[in-house]
């Protein structure tokens, strides 16, 4: 136990250690608050279409050589895939689900292709690995990153807490709220271009692949021991705030990747609060 | 006094009309029944009552004092609340929303208003429940709670009873019957006429052609026809 | 109900700590850059890392080589060299594999004093470790990773 804290003193010296952990902690804790409101939407497919597209928007801003602002390009790109995904009409020639595959596999080919055709780097499988995977994308971050990631995810979950009970609303009933008065486009228009933060935010953190399990595992824990909006909402937070916390501290310590250490931590409190759940039904 | 008057309406969605030709009003304390088959247009006419959707063509007037917050909606349930993480409280307190994005957080005013409301509704024991734990009945009933959280002149339902056994649908609707005798303006679209003969004051009909005229006249009709079958 | 709050207090309060945490750290960054020369003697140890973190932080050299300059650095690899074609001369080097060991990162060393190869040098593959001081070149668009006047020693397993 001494030699863990020892070699924790140890890395934590170094800032991009420090740096690792406390964007972590934000990107956790805001795509986590959003998670049951895409979880509930239906949306969980999407965000995983997204995060191809963010992948291939990554490939663009790697060609064109300006990988140090490269969330400049990522953004907008995957705001106006989010948009246009989530704005259609319902009833358009392309039926939803083909349309999403279509964009996040034409990204993703594209994007792979784009890097090893016009390749400005050394190391291309090496620089698509942890994009996909997140294998040390939290650990290399250039302070630029960091600064976007702290002062978006500040914006996203203030823009929760503000937004609570409207979010609520839409998601639970929206013809009601839209019966209500609620400008119920505006509301899915501002979780529309929020969903496509977080999945630019998450594949910081996890890469893009398994960004939509940041976002949804959280959930589907919580929901497995609380009731209300509420509650299951502060425990996603939660979970995914412990979970990343201690898989980037687990994955540097014994080395292994970041991304999925991450993810299988939040596996492992998911089996750990099923079970729980299935006991108390039981007594 | 007259809420809402429909001359000529034509209603549909983009640009395809479902029903035209609806001429009718709704006055203060009328019970309005909307009877037909499904894809007739029922939803659609409420959809367009209440400002959800713009009418294709015609004349939809609401008297100017009759302001659209005072119309309480109860919709079909969706699949989405079916396992929607919600509390009762959470469910009923939706109904004092603010839709202005300047007045994000809820006043205490307004919990008490929830909390009085559940009372009515006989669900604030339940409360703290989880709403996909909780019945049917149960469940039309906090719905209902939520749209008389603030106060309401007129109350649309959209097929309040489907799904529930009879004598929760009785239960149903000697409740909504409750609110129409405390002056609320019911409008009830079902397809089950039953009810309608015993609390309706008017029917809409969507069978053969659309129809207005009260309901006196319309059993009375139905009985002739009937009748005139028989022989 | 006061519980709730003080709670939500306490969690608002900690953010905002740690929010504060990541902007100050990047100031001193920036000015340690420019007062590498006169920063104590502080040596980078990477050699109790993981793969995983030895990785990052050689990456993070890679992109922000600046920020490192002429610091002193102690690192363990896997010893490999190449000989440079218009020159004829031979590079030394000390390669990273990440966690994965799918990719990996090279860093040249340049010892101090005489050596001759290869008697004075392990065999390809071999664990080492290098302490030397951090310098770099740009040849085209790729940016070269050295330790100058550096201290090649056999891999010691560190606790």
């Amino acid at each position: 136990m001494g030699w863990i804290i020892e070699q924790l003193a140890k890395y934590l010296s170094f800032p991009f250690v420090r740096y690792a952990l406390i964007t972590g902690v934000f990107i956790s804790l805001c795509s986590s608050l959003y998670g049951v409101v895409l979880v509930m939407k239906r949306y969980s497919f999407i965000g995983d279409g997204l995060s191809h597209v963010a992948f291939g928007a990554m490939a663009l801003a790697s060609v064109l050589g300006i990988l140090e602002q490269k969330m400049i390009v990522i953004l907008p790109v995957t705001i106006a895939a989010a948009v246009f995904l989530l704005r259609r009409p319902q009833n358009t020639k392309m039926a939803g689900d083909a349309l999403i595959a279509v964009m996040s596999v034409g990204a993703l080919a594209a994007g792979y292709l784009m890097m090893n055709v016009f390749n400005t780097s050394g190391n291309v499988s090496g620089d698509v690995c942890t994009s996909l995977f997140g294998s040390t994308s939290i650990l290399t971050l250039n302070s630029f990153d960091v600064t976007m990631c702290v002062v978006l995810s500040i914006i996203a979950s203030l823009l929760f807490v503000v937004l609570y009970n409207k979010i609520f609303a839409v998601t639970f009933d929206e013809n009601y709220a839209k019966a209500s008065g609620l400008n119920t486009d505006a509301c899915n228009l501002i979780i529309a271009v929020i969903t496509a933060v977080i999945i630019v935010l998450g594949m910081n953190l996890v890469g893009s692949l398994l960004t939509s399990a940041l976002i949804v595992f959280p959930v589907l824990t919580s929901l497995q021991l609380f009731q209300s909006f509420r509650s299951v909402t502060v425990c996603s937070a939660v979970l995914s705030v412990i979970c990343s916390l201690c898989g980037i501290l687990f994955s540097i310590l014994a080395g292994t990747p970041v991304g999925s250490t991450i993810v299988a931590a939040e596996i492992a409190v998911f089996i750990i609060f099923y079970v729980a759940a299935l006991i108390r039904r039981r007594a | 006094m007259e809420l809402i008057r429909c001359k000529d309406l034509t209603i549909g969605y983009e640009g395809q009309a479902v029903a035209s030709g609806l001429t009718f009003r709704i006055c203060e304390g009328d019970y309005l029944y909307i009877l037909g088959e499904n894809g007739s247009g029922k939803s659609t006419l409420m959809k367009t009552l209440l400002g959800l959707i713009a009418p294709l063509s015609g004349e939809l007037v609401r008297d100017p004092g009759f302001s659209e917050s005072e119309t309480g909606y109860l919709p079909q349930q969706t699949q989405i609340q079916k396992d929607f993480p919600a509390s009762v409280k959470e469910v009923v307190l939706s109904g004092c929303l603010n839709p202005s994005f300047l007045k994000p957080f809820l006043r205490s005013a307004e919990k008490k208003m929830a909390d009085e409301s559940m009372k009515r509704m006989r669900v604030y024991e339940l409360k703290d429940k989880c709403f996909r734990d909780l019945s049917g009945g149960q469940q039309q009933r906090v719905l209902l709670a939520r749209t008389l959280c603030m106060k309401k002149r007129m109350l649309v339902l959209d097929e309040p009873v489907t799904g529930l056994d009879q004598e929760t649908m009785q239960d149903m609707y000697r409740l909504i019957s409750d609110l129409h005798k405390k002056g609320i303006t019911i409008v009830m679209i079902s397809h089950d006429p039953s009810a309608a003969e015993k609390y309706a004051t008017h029917i809409l009909s969507f069978d053969d052609g659309i129809t207005f005229e009260t309901a006196d006249r319309y059993f009375h009709r139905e009985k002739e026809e009937d009748d005139g079958m028989d022989h | 109900m006061n519980l709730k709050r003080i709670i939500k207090a306490s969690a608002a309060a900690l953010l905002c700590m740690t929010a504060a945490c990541a902007k100050p750290v990047e100031k001193k960054e920036s000015v340690s850059s420019e007062a590498a020369e006169e920063k104590e003697p502080d040596i980078l140890d990477l050699t109790f890392m993981s793969s995983t973190a030895v990785y990052s932080e050689v990456l993070n050299m890679m992109t922000s080589p600046e920020q490192y300059r002429f610091r002193k650095m102690k690192i363990n690899g896997i010893f490999g060299y190449r000989t440079n074609e218009e020159t004829g001369k031979m590079i030394f080097g000390c390669v990273i594999l990440d966690a994965t060991q799918c990719c990996e990162q090279g860093i040249e060393f340049i010892r101090s004093g005489d050596y001759t190869f290869p008697d004075d040098y392990p065999e390809p593959g071999e664990m080492i470790t290098v302490e030397g001081t951090f310098d770099y070149y740009t040849d085209g668009n790729l940016v070269n990773l050295q330790l100058k006047d550096a201290v090649m020693s056999p891999y010691e397993e560190n606790g």
